[in-house]
């Protein structure tokens, strides 16, 4: 019987896991982009409407010769569009609560204008994902079992990956100042629901997102390959690679006070969680 | 390849679940409230030009060390988005200014309010408290 029809809640979950993946790692650089939060601010809402529209055409471009479904035909990619933008819709506005860049205080208009702004990246990455990422790929690049299979071997290649991904999205990142201008900004229950925010997409992308399962294939993997110990794992990498990003491009120092640079770690550690969760699936 | 997959290969259309129902219907919501929202705001025009109001709020004044920080509230109580809002904060003592301090907000969308602090050496209580915007710009 069809996986889909057989667990249709567990088949939906993981297809939209994967569009805010793809959502996420093609959009995290705009989310954390000064200019694009005031654009959304001050944006008249005609070309609100026109940009709204023109994601609309992009993501049926898209999802018509890719998509995060299967299936294909114009039905399929116009359904995938309005998931797609709509994906991008509430990525943006959870991203932007989390970073306090939107609250219920703000007038409607600038939080309707920060969230459609922000969308446009995102959709086209939750439209791209299946590109990016090919389902169900090995880790390895190979679909059968890894005959060398050894924890400690896994947990490095990990780790390793993780670091790398890290650095390649936390450098483009940590040199600017929106990573202290956010840390400013931002409430210790926002940065709770940051590190929260940040562990639940390193899980999503590596371990719903279908993206990647090597463990699935390994009948008894070591404790690093849990996937809460990974995932755990994976973040105190990523957070060191935040830290050295910050402290190599003179964003902090030891001097400065324990919680401003612990506040700006926690920051820069979503795009270099993201980064490292694609460097997982991609190695 | 079964009849039911033949069909749905050659239809395009494959048998849509409940979970996938669901998840459109409300994929559709999303937009139609966006498009809705926007909409809305585009029919009740530009609105008022900016406004901004300036108030220090002199009973919540802070001592630290030999500084005094003094919270002011900026509100732009028009409707359009100001940049690079500048306010003044004086402290008066017999009609002479013995203090003064600025800041720059980036942005203050209408209707939305910024908190400031003005750092005084003298104790504001003690003065006659003086604020302004003195200038704005239209983003």
């Amino acid at each position: 019987m069809d996986d889909t029809l057989a667990h249709p809640w567990r088949t939906e979950m993981t297809v939209f896991a994967r569009a805010f993946s793809g959502a996420f790692l093609f959009g995290i650089p705009l989310l954390f982009t000064m200019e694009m939060w005031w654009i959304g601010a001050y944006a008249e809402p005609w070309k609100l409407v026109l940009l709204l529209g023109l994601t609309l055409v992009a993501n049926l471009g898209l999802t018509y010769f890719s998509g995060f479904r299967p299936g294909h035909g114009w039905g399929q990619a116009v359904e995938q569009t309005i998931e797609a933008v709509s994906v991008g819709v509430v990525a943006s506005a959870v991203v932007l609560i989390v970073l306090n860049r939107i609250s219920v205080a703000d007038p409607l208009d600038s939080i309707l204008g920060k969230i459609i702004v922000q969308s446009v990246p995102l959709s086209i990455g939750a439209s791209l994902s299946s590109v990016v990422f090919s389902p169900g790929k090995d880790r390895q690049g190979d679909d059968g079992p890894d005959a060398d299979y050894h924890p400690w071997k896994a947990l490095f290649n990990d780790l390793g990956a993780t670091a790398i991904g890290g650095v390649f999205l936390g450098v483009s990142i940590a040199p600017t100042d929106e990573i202290v201008m956010l840390a400013a900004g931002m409430s210790w229950l926002h940065k709770a629901a940051l590190v929260a925010l940040s562990l639940l997409i390193g899980y999503g992308v590596v371990f719903v997102s279908g993206f990647d399962r090597t463990s699935m294939k390994v009948d008894n993997p070591g404790p690093f390959q849990r996937p809460l110990t990974e995932t755990t794992a994976a973040y105190v990498v990523s957070l060191l690679v935040a830290a050295l990003s910050l402290y190599l491009f003179d964003r902090i120092d030891f001097t400065e006070p324990f919680h401003s640079v612990m506040s700006q770690v926690i920051v820069l550690a979503l795009p270099t969680t993201v980064g490292g969760a694609a460097g997982r699936i991609a190695v | 390849m079964s009849d039911e997959s033949h069909q749905e290969a050659e239809s395009g259309s494959p048998t849509r679940t409940a979970a996938e129902w669901v998840t459109l219907s409300i994929s559709i919501a999303i937009l139609v409230i966006l498009f809705g929202a926007i909409g809305v705001f585009y029919l009740s025009g530009d609105g008022e030009n900016s406004l901004i109001e300036v108030t220090p709020l002199t009973e919540d004044v802070r001592r630290e060390r030999d500084r005094f920080l003094l919270p002011v509230e900026i509100a732009n109580i028009g409707e359009r988005t100001a940049s690079t809002v500048n306010v003044t904060v004086a402290l008066m003592v017999d009609g002479e200014e013995v203090e003064s301090a600025d800041f720059s907000i980036d942005f203050l969308a209408g209707g939305a309010s910024e908190r400031g602090f003005a750092i005084f050496t003298t104790d504001p209580a003690s003065a006659d408290v003086t604020v302004g915007a003195v200038s704005f710009m239209e983003p």
